[in-house]
């Protein structure tokens, strides 16, 4: 799956499980500018395995960044493409 | 705000709402409000302060997850509890009485809030609630006052099981073991609580804080049992458990200042940064993905539950799970008559029904070879045997309750929701036969297959402690009972007939020692290869589901995350390598294929 094909899906997910309308940015932070809570999560986990086909686990990608403002749609989606090469 | 702020009658009223989400959580924002409210008590104006939830089931559901993950130094622990810590220390200091309204779940940080308080009143409705999650759910030392506290308010036996052994409390008991001072019909809870303030503010309500302690006349006698029971759960939770020891130790010697909260603050960061709560964590985040699927799109509110006639026992057996656990937020309509369209929805002498009007109510079926139509749901009975099927609903061996359904999209979705308001894990599964059977009946297959092999159960016992079990062979064959256990083992091996597995089973059944079998890590390997299959074949439909399933009817670790994560192919492929010539080879070749392909469960 190309970069920008995988963004759109990303991108897609976060705007179907967000808490509230929104046109997700790569640079936006989940948690601070678009309010997802540790709840709200899986409402993403879900949308995100509906775009790409298989059941998601985000604990990783909340896991793997350096504070809770690092977690921005860039990231998730580089976090999936990551685990596509992995082929997990 | 997560709180309303009311002043009413010299009475600050603070009614805890936190926005967009369907349980209470203490998070950053709530604990800087309570900072700031309990500053801004004006003792000349304001006679007591009361706190209460807006949320019908949950007075406080815990302290927020995301936050933790970031926690991974002493000095970052100590920065971001600081001002959860000063809140709870200004609601302990505040000038005029406080009191906690409870009703709904109060878990983990919500009790520890409780304990600040002057004084502690309950509904009794069925939704009430106590729990310390932090050790069983997310393998932490908590952090806000319960080891200080407990001791003293319900004794030191009762605070250990509440802190290490996963007690559960309703509020009746909560009553009885000292930690409220009242439990009032929730039916008027409201008004009650009204009469018990004004009963505070007259002075006839001596503050917890005074009451005489509940602490044992030789709380170290208790504490050593305890440190001796600890050397039997598995390895992965001794650390944390010892750490949890030694704060209620500095406790019983009556040192609960500086030096406690250094110690506890040591104790949960050594805690929260060790790789099993980072493990929790995403078993939080998967209970999550479970839950939200099992109720995808359902509306809100109550929810009927129409029992068919259909089945004849449905209506006995959902009452029997009232009974375990009450269905609150549900109404159990009544069961119309067989065989005609009316059989789905409310009988002609029943009263009108709104919810079944708008669509929402949904028909229940237990039980399988029952003729049903396509919106109507199963609940999976709990046990393999039929004659045992009928005594409940509920799974005897479950950590929580736990319910497995089958049904419709639209059908599902409702009463997924319904149960969950109820208490409920729930999780849903298609095909012919029950997950939560092929779960069980796997691990019990494995474990007979090795008995018959050789193994001691001994061996046994010290490899499934080594998995991270708590509730070993004996506690899984006694709740189930040795004939369902035996059913359920001779359906997922195959071949055999229960009363081949019978004598396994009943070695396995009896009292065993783990210091006294040998060390055999190829027998986790081996439990691991047979429930794979379930994993990737069974009936679960998700493997969230088969995630939860295993936590709560098999006691899978949270320190490992889950099962499904925990078979990673990489870990499969090496399983294959150690595992025993028994091992069955329709298992070694699922097993083979799965590793060869590469592609785990989740991405």
């Amino acid at each position: 799956m190309r970069d920008a094909e995988l963004m759109e899906r990303v991108v897609r997910a976060v705007r179907d499980s967000a808490p509230r309308p929104v046109e997700p940015e790569p640079d936006h932070r989940l948690v601070d500018d678009l309010g997802f809570d540790s709840l709200r999560m899986a409402s993403l986990a879900i949308a995100l395995e509906t775009e790409l086909g298989q059941p998601v686990l985000l604990n990783d990608w909340i896991a793997s960044a350096p504070s809770l403002s690092d977690l921005t749609v860039q990231s998730l989606a580089s976090h999936m493409a990551a685990n596509l090469e992995l082929g997990v | 705000m997560p709180f309303l702020v009311e002043e009413r009658s010299e009475v600050l009223w603070l009614t805890l709402d936190t926005p967009g989400a369907p349980v209470n959580i203490f998070n950053r924002a709530t604990a800087a409000q309570t900072l700031e409210l309990m500053r801004s008590v004006d003792s000349r104006r304001v006679r007591a302060v009361v706190i209460r939830s807006a949320k019908p089931n949950s007075f406080i559901n815990g302290a927020g997850v995301l936050l933790v993950t970031y926690v991974k130094t002493p000095e970052a622990v100590e920065e971001e509890s600081r001002v959860y810590r000063q809140a709870y220390a200004a609601i302990r200091a505040c000038p005029v009485p406080t009191v906690a309204a409870i009703e709904g779940s109060c878990w983990g940080c919500g009790l520890e809030l409780a304990l600040q308080c002057d004084h502690r009143i309950a509904s009794g409705g069925h939704d009430t609630s106590f729990r310390l999650t932090e050790m069983s759910d997310y393998v932490e030392v908590p952090l806000f006052g319960s080891t200080r506290l407990l001791p003293d308010a319900v004794g030191m036996q009762q605070a250990l099981d509440l802190l290490l052994w996963d007690a559960r409390w309703g509020a009746r008991q909560a009553l009885r073991e000292g930690l409220l001072q009242e439990v009032a019909p929730a039916d008027g809870f409201s008004g009650a609580v009204d009469a018990f303030v004004r009963r505070v503010l007259r002075g006839q309500v001596p503050s917890l804080k005074t009451a005489r302690s509940r602490l044992e006349s030789d709380p170290f006698a208790v504490l050593s049992a305890a440190r001796a029971r600890v050397e039997d759960i598995p390895p992965l939770y001794h650390r944390t458990f010892r750490d949890t020891l030694d704060l209620l130790e500095l406790t019983a010697h009556g040192e609960v200042g500086a030096e406690h909260e250094r110690r506890g603050l040591l104790a949960t960061t050594a805690s929260t940064t060790h790789p099993s709560a980072k493990a929790a964590y995403g078993m939080f985040h998967l209970r999550q993905t479970a839950a939200t699927l099992a109720a995808w799109k359902a509306p809100a509110g109550e929810h009927g539950i129409a029992l068919s006639s259909a089945a004849p026992d449905a209506a006995r057996l959902f009452g029997e799970l009232r009974e375990r656990q009450p269905l609150t937020g549900v109404r159990i309509l009544p069961a119309p008559a067989a065989g005609s369209r009316a059989a789905r929805a409310p009988g002609p002498t029943s009263p009108p029904d709104p919810i079944e009007e708008q669509g929402r109510s949904v028909t229940v079926l237990v039980g399988p070879g029952e003729a049903r139509a396509p919106e109507d749901v199963e609940v999976s009975p709990p046990l393999g045997a039929p004659s045992a099927a009928a005594d409940s609903l509920c799974w005897p061996v479950a950590n929580r309750p736990f319910v497995e359904l089958r049904a419709a999209r639209g059908a599902r979705s409702a009463l997924g929701r319904a149960l969950q308001a109820a208490g409920f894990q729930v999780a849903l599964s298609q095909g012919n036969a029950y997950g939560s059977h092929q779960l069980l009946g796997a691990m019990l297959a494995a474990l007979a297959a090795a008995v018959t092999g050789g193994e001691s159960p001994n061996a046994v016992d010290r490899a499934l402690r080594e998995l991270g079990l708590f509730r070993r062979a004996p506690a899984l064959i006694g709740a189930l009972g040795p004939g369902a256990a035996a059913e359920l083992a001779a359906r997922a091996s195959g071949a055999q007939a229960p009363r081949d597995l019978d004598p396994a089973l009943e070695r396995l059944a009896q009292p065993a020692d783990f210091r006294a079998g040998r060390d055999a890590p190829e027998l986790v390997d081996e439990l691991l290869l047979w429930l794979l299959p379930v994993a990737l074949d069974g009936s679960f439909s998700h493997p969230s589901f088969v995630d939860l399933a295993a936590r709560e009817l098999l006691d899978f670790p949270v320190a490992r995350l889950s099962l499904c994560r925990h078979l990673a192919p990489d870990r499969v492929r090496f399983a294959l390598e150690r595992a025993p010539a028994r091992l069955p080879a329709r298992i070694r070749a699922r097993a083979q294929a799965y590793a060869a392909a590469g592609k785990g469960f989740y991405r």
